[in-house]
């Protein structure tokens, strides 16, 4: 392993025991993966010890060290959402203490020179990876994009290997960084209509318990599939499995390129996806028989300028019915943009609020006394279930009949 | 009288305790409450069950990179589990357990879930990579 003489005076703890913790940990991460060298990165994205509900008071404390350390990012640093919305916290709830809490590693962060984008569709607001180009990417949902959509190359880091990353500009080379690592394994054969972004979900849902740490293959997926799904499709496939690229035939870059590397020479396991895993995933994926709703939270990924159209385009002239907290989940900066095409108006005017920079699943949704939770997302369904909160899973249609009737019709 | 088994350091330690056993991932962001350490996830086989002071016999995490924090908040206020074999350490555990000190092992040189049952008492030697199980008589046990 060769190591620059800037990481061998971090690892001598030159920096302080904080970025000291960070570089011991990539050099494991390095032993461990018998790594072939180091790969330079064009961007990093962190998570986790950011936020108040998961890094808790902890976390807030490290960042804020590293800070002061006089530790800066080598290269592009982007973030993912933090546990407040840091303006609008005070609408939602959120108790000031835990507010100001959470400002510190936002303030740490700017402060060590990330980009604070405060989402987890950051490809959305300006970081489009390249083909190839090599990343150390956290958040799992945006591992799987990047990998898939634009077939980037970053393995599934966690905050600490991230960190490194921003602090060298590299990471160690192996895993999906190889190109021998990203072939399709297992075949997927849809023969089921896919209709709404939450099919998606249900999908990913049912693949991704199949898949493990397999890569999947989509085979016969409409070759006019929105973002917005494939975002769907990616974010539950990595909840229910440890999986950090798919490939869709006709559809995603790789694939396109080679069909036979990709799609087929690799391939040692098929399944198919009938109405009938479809039904076993939509029912899997409701863990409450209770039918009244008290939050509805939408936008998990952080939705697309076109998923809030289509909510404001429901909800124009109806009013929410009292007692109903409804959340719709996007980054700050598609925020502003539907703001100035008026859209944003139209969704609060009916009672939701247009959240940023948090979500359902990092926002200290439980402690807010929330019960019964509705959601177009697998993925938060699997997050906020595990807090405590019953949720029903449907289609973004039925999610916002229920904020008008506060039910959920089976 | 005991056996050794012989795996691979992932952070150094020794310590001694019972087993907690399972086959299924877990996913600690979620499905562990971080404030008492017991494992929440609906449907998992550990549900309901504490990890506090328990050898945890596991063969991967799953779900999100968040897992890291939930582990170092379980470890800080000793109501996690005291040392970690799993089949394949992954990132996200490597980070955790060395930010954490939890004495972790794994790439044992036999099957893990052929060998350890829940309630077997487990001495982990995180620097050398061994795990020891101490097999008691029926006269004594």
């Amino acid at each position: 392993m060769q190591l620059t003489d800037y990481e061998k005076s971090i690892l001598a703890g030159d920096f302080g025991e904080e970025a000291k913790k960070i570089l011991e940990v990539m050099v494991k991460i390095y032993e461990i993966n018998d790594a072939n060298g180091f790969i330079d990165v064009n961007e990093v994205m962190l998570a986790s010890t950011q936020n108040m509900s998961i890094g808790g008071e902890m976390g807030m404390e490290f960042l804020t060290r590293l800070a002061n350390s006089g530790i800066r990012f080598k290269v592009k640093t982007i973030t993912d959402p933090v546990s407040i919305d840091l303006e609008g916290w005070n609408r939602l709830g959120i108790p000031e203490e835990y507010a100001q809490k959470q400002q510190k590693s936002v303030n740490a962060l700017i402060k060590l020179g990330a980009v604070p984008t405060w989402t987890c569709t950051p490809y959305l607001v300006g970081s489009i990876p390249r083909l190839g180009d090599h990343l150390a990417w956290v958040e799992t949902s945006c591992v799987i994009f990047a990998n898939s959509y634009f077939g980037a190359r970053t393995n599934r880091e966690m905050d600490i290997s991230a960190l490194a990353a921003a602090i060298t500009g590299r990471t160690p080379y192996y895993g999906l960084h190889l190109e021998e690592s990203r072939e399709g394994q297992l075949l997927v054969n849809l023969d089921a209509e896919l209709n709404t972004t939450s099919d998606y979900d249900a999908l990913g849902n049912y693949v991704g318990k199949v898949a493990g740490a397999k890569i999947p293959v989509f085979n016969n997926m409409k070759k006019n599939v929105s973002i917005q799904a494939i975002m769907q499709l990616g974010a539950a496939l990595a909840t229910t499995g440890a999986v950090t690229l798919f490939h869709i035939f006709d559809v995603t870059p790789e694939i396109v390129m080679d069909p036979y590397k990709y799609g087929k020479k690799s391939v040692n396991e098929e399944i198919t996806i009938s109405d009938k895993e479809m039904k076993v995933a939509y029912q899997g994926l409701n863990t409450t028989s209770r039918n009244d709703i008290d939050f509805v939270a939408l936008g998990c990924p952080h939705y697309t300028f076109d998923k809030i159209r289509e909510i404001a385009s429901f909800l124009e002239g109806k009013k929410i019915r009292e007692g109903i907290e409804v959340w719709i989940c996007t980054s700050k900066t598609v925020r502003d943009l539907v703001l100035r095409s008026g859209e944003i108006q139209v969704i609060e005017e009916a009672g939701a609020k247009v959240v940023v920079d948090t979500c359902m699943v990092l926002a200290p949704v439980k402690q807010m006394g929330f019960h019964v939770m509705a959601t177009d997302s697998a993925k938060a369904q699997f997050y906020v279930s595990g807090f405590g909160i019953g949720v029903r899973f449907g289609n973004t249609q039925k999610c916002l009949e229920a904020t008008l009737t506060g039910k959920w019709e089976e | 009288m005991t056996v050794l088994y012989q795996g691979r350091s992932i952070c150094s330690g020794l310590v001694e305790g019972e087993a907690l056993v399972t086959k299924q991932g877990i996913s600690f962001l979620g499905g562990v409450d971080p404030e008492t350490g017991v494992i929440t996830e609906v449907g998992h086989e550990l549900h309901g069950k504490k990890l506090s002071g328990k050898i945890l016999v596991l063969p991967a995490l799953k779900g999100s990179a968040g897992a890291m924090w939930i582990i170092i908040r379980l470890a800080a206020g000793m109501i996690g589990p005291k040392a970690i074999i799993v089949s394949k350490a992954d990132t996200i555990l490597i980070g955790a357990v060395i930010m954490a000190g939890i004495p972790t092992i794994d790439s044992l040189s036999v099957d893990p879930f052929q060998v350890f049952r829940a309630g077997d008492l487990l001495k982990v030697n995180g620097t050398q990579g061994t795990v020891e199980q101490i097999l008691l008589s029926e006269n004594t046990g």
